[in-house]
């Protein structure tokens, strides 16, 4: 269909009148105003209807405390990096002569680990990338194969290249989260199911992207070697395995870094490390926890993007 | 030994040459040296005519047992750019290799020392088997695609322009590996050349090339002689 020239800038302004306007109808539905004032409220401190948790999520809870009775241990024993602090809380308290509630100040000491709360957080967070390096090891083990069925290098039938092809596209479809929201209702709470969840999905990233490395490869040496009367197999491990063998590595890397992020998140739907703990605290109302949290999620995410670029420069 | 007869790029082409022959293909571009190089080599199968090695008719059902009998040297080298040069010389024997030896490119102390030697006879360092193919200069390429080429002991050799990149004292030194590799070895190179005076020394026999016809042989047994 073609439209004369000089209609043209006629249908392109009527065009973008259409777009602006769906925008609007939209932007009514998702409710967008709130995103100014909730900025507003959260900056100034006010609210209207909810407390402002701004200030909540300050100071980064790094201890932890447990209750100190004289019972408990040797004072002069303590375990190390610990001490003990004894604080006035405002408790409020059942008197039992009237009957009434009332607001009594009680010494309450405990033992406090001073970085305990951290070094929980850094467990936790080696649970989550211990789940990432699981779940590449399982994308590597399911993607290669996938990789090598569907490879005209290694030149299978046909049905079972676009087989291959078809698989790593479903696993790349469904995303981790849904696969980990499925699998700790089928297997329970825990790595497990993280491991699973972000081993399928990603085995259909590598899948494709090993496929495509062999693609890519320079095809000339392969009908060198061919023609000095080697089979397939010696020529794909003589001619393309030294040629894919960086990009195998660097997609790896890639994977890796990926799934780290994304062992955080998918924790939250109970697939074991830092983000079951993450859920844990913001359902706890804990914000203090929350910022140790994130934070640590941050160092994580930043160390292994420095380590991946280094490495990516010997690959 | 060999003789070829085809149509279509190439026609009224027929020559037979003896082991033991350097055979040099002469013809302007487009003349149909490099089809006749690929037909030889297995790689295209005529429309019409036959190619004879050793006695046997060269064709896809034969072709899988003769193409050890065939080294080939390629114009642009076809070498594997991240694997080391002494693996891309082993590449040459890659139908005796085991597949983990393939795939680990460890190779047997015997192999290792003929890559040497190959290298060390066309004027390369030996040291120069450990450093992967893509650092090589464009000369040292061809040299080690030669090595490949000659690492099987095939009884043809193919070789389209070896010396197009090479120094003409380079030159002269790869082609006469060529030609003591068919004296020593019985085998038959057909080589694609242009230098009228590497022609004239090494030679024993030209096929000259144009618009895909064979125009003249000649056969100057008398200069290796001498």
């Amino acid at each position: 269909m073609s439209v004369p020239a000089s209609f043209r800038p006629f249908l392109f302004a009527l065009g973008t009148v259409l777009m602006l306007a769906l925008l609007a109808f939209s932007a009514q539905r998702m409710d967008l105003g709130r995103i100014s004032t909730s900025a507003a409220n959260i900056l100034t401190g006010q609210s209207d209807n909810r407390p402002a948790i701004a200030d909540q999520f300050w100071p980064l809870q790094l201890e932890t405390r447990e209750e100190w009775t004289a019972r408990s241990a040797d004072t002069a024993n303590l375990p190390a990096f610990t001490h003990i602090e004894t604080q006035i809380v405002q408790e409020r308290q059942l008197d039992p002569e009237t009957l009434r509630t009332v607001t009594a100040n009680v010494h309450r000491t405990s033992l406090v680990h001073p970085f305990g709360y951290a070094l929980d957080v850094a467990a936790k967070m080696l649970e989550s990338i211990e789940i990432a390096i699981w779940g590449t090891l399982l994308a590597v083990c399911l993607g290669l194969p996938l990789a090598l069925l569907r490879a005209s290098a290694i030149g299978l039938p046909a049905p079972i290249r676009s087989a291959s092809r078809m698989i790593c596209a479903a696993l790349r479809a469904v995303p981790e989260l849904l696969v980990a929201l499925i699998l700790v209702a089928a297997i329970g709470f825990g790595p497990p199911a993280g491991i699973l969840a972000l081993g399928f999905h990603a085995a259909g990233f590598l899948g494709r992207f090993f496929a495509d490395a062999m693609e890519d490869a320079d095809q000339k040496p392969v009908g060198a070697l061919r023609a000095t009367g080697a089979g397939r197999l010696v020529t794909f491990a003589m001619a393309i395995v030294p040629q894919v063998r960086g990009p195998f590595a660097s997609s790896t890397l890639y994977i890796l870094d990926r799934n780290v992020r994304m062992a955080a998140v998918i924790g939250i739907v109970g697939a074991g490390g830092i983000g079951q703990e993450l859920k844990g605290r913001i359902d706890m109302y804990d914000y203090g926890h929350v910022t140790t949290i994130v934070i640590a999620i941050f160092i994580v995410v930043l160390a292994l993007d420095e380590i991946a670029v280094r490495l990516r420069r010997h690959t | 030994m060999c003789q070829a007869s085809g149509v279509l790029s190439l026609d009224a082409v027929s020559f037979s040459l003896a082991e033991g022959s350097f055979c040099a293909l002469q013809g302007a571009s487009g003349a149909g040296k490099s089809t006749l190089l690929s037909l030889l080599g297995g790689q295209i199968t005529p429309t019409q005519g036959r190619v004879f090695i050793d006695g046997h008719l060269l064709n896809p059902n034969t072709l899988a047992r003769l193409r050890p009998q065939i080294g080939q040297v390629y114009q642009d080298h076809r070498l594997v750019r991240q694997a080391s040069v002494l693996a891309n010389i082993a590449a040459g024997l890659a139908p005796t290799l085991p597949l983990w030896r393939a795939l680990t490119q460890s190779f047997p102390a015997p192999v290792k020392a003929r890559a040497a030697r190959l290298l060390e006879a066309l004027g390369l360092e030996p040291t120069l088997l450990l450093r992967p193919a893509s650092t090589l200069s464009g000369g040292q390429a061809q040299r080690v695609g030669i090595a490949r080429a000659l690492m099987a002991k095939p009884r043809l050799v193919l070789a389209d322009e070896p010396v197009a990149s090479l120094d003409p004292q380079t030159a002269r030194l790869t082609l006469s590996v060529l030609a003591d590799f068919a004296r020593e070895h019985h085998a038959t190179v057909i080589c694609a050349l242009h230098q009228p005076e590497l022609v004239a020394t090494f030679a024993t026999h030209t096929l000259n090339l144009d618009q895909g016809r064979l125009v003249s042989t000649a056969s100057h047994a008398g200069i290796m002689a001498a």
